[in-house]
């Protein structure tokens, strides 16, 4: 994978994580790798996961499995981003 | 900007009433066919102010209350998915529309109404829509210490009433809804955000409200929808 498609990848979260839970692009601007999600974000609750999954399969073109969905991989801004770039670029 | 004020309307349906909005008192009619179910409350401002703006040029635009669904009387549990399709187009018919505009799972009604076009804002497939039931009825499970897999949830959501985010749903209207696919009857323009993979006729800057956690408004997106919407219909007419 090409590192400017990896960008790409984290600029769309970035851009799910401002249009579904309204985070200020202030905020964002400061998220790194080990920025933790779940549990930290309180506009992140369970419900609010079901829009974020959705959004980023329709901006990626990609499908997600329900069953893949865990605790680990919403626990940080890194890993959400890693998950992504899995399914996205394979 | 004058604030076009709503008047409520009615249609007959199977022996009862459903409430329609209407705004703009004159002009040829645009029925718009909203989102579905808790989708439908996150774009009401938009829907309403994309109403307005259009009402403004001079179009009569009414909004229906789905059996089962906001001010209906008739319990939604009760409902199978062609009394949707029916009430779409008793609402049509009732109102004389011309034109039919719809958000998300309306555009799976808009087959069902005799109208002359077809504009439709990221319309969604029965089965997309069905998935996400799925997944808010599993993300309020695991809240709960379930443990269920997404087939379990639809093999469940599929034999017996389905509740999910507030909602009673019957096991005839999900079957229906899986296989729900749009028509492709034309003269149809489709538009989607341009933040959306998938294929459009015209992609528009904005938010995806239906989505929002928190019910949001986007200005911009209304007007642009509304722009669209008026010139789809400007060039039909002109053939």
């Amino acid at each position: 994978m090409g590192s400017g498609e990896a960008d790409e990848i984290d600029a769309a979260i970035r851009g799910v994580l401002h249009d579904i839970l309204g985070i200020s692009h202030e905020r964002l601007a400061g998220f790194t790798d080990s920025t933790p999600l779940f549990g930290a974000l309180p506009e992140l609750d369970s419900m609010a996961v079901a829009g974020l999954l959705t959004e980023i399969e329709d901006r990626l073109g990609v499908i997600i499995d329900d069953d893949e969905v865990d605790g680990e991989m919403l626990e940080s801004f890194g890993n959400l981003v890693a998950f992504a770039r899995e399914k996205a670029l394979g | 900007m004058s604030d076009l004020p709503a008047a409520w309307r009615s249609y007959e349906w199977r022996g009862g009433r459903e409430r329609i909005a209407e705004i703009g008192a004159n002009g040829p009619v645009i029925l718009f066919l909203a989102p579905f179910f808790e989708e439908a409350n996150r774009t009401r401002h938009l829907l309403i102010e994309t109403m307005r703006a259009l009402g403004r040029q001079g179009y009569r635009c009414v909004l229906p209350d789905m059996p089962g669904t906001l001010e209906s009387l008739t319990p939604l549990d009760s409902l199978d998915w062609h009394d949707w399709t029916g009430a779409a187009a008793a609402a049509a018919a009732v109102t004389g529309a011309a034109h039919a505009v719809s958000f998300r799972g309306g555009a799976l009604l808009d087959g069902a109404v005799d109208v002359e076009t077809r504009w439709r804002m990221a319309p969604a497939e029965g089965s997309a829509l069905l998935r996400d039931l799925v997944r808010i009825r599993l993300a309020a499970d695991r809240e709960d210490g379930g443990a269920a897999t997404a087939a379990e949830v639809e093999a469940q959501a599929l034999s017996a009433p389905f509740e999910v985010a507030g909602y009673r749903i019957a096991p005839g209207f999900i079957r229906a809804l899986k296989a729900a696919t749009t028509t492709d009857s034309a003269p149809l323009r489709v538009a989607r955000l341009s933040t959306d993979a998938q294929p459009a006729d015209i992609k528009l800057p904005g938010q995806p409200l239906w989505r929002r956690s928190e019910p949001e408004h986007d200005p911009v997106l209304s007007e642009s929808i509304a722009a669209d919407i008026a010139d789809w219909i400007k060039t039909c007419a002109n053939g």
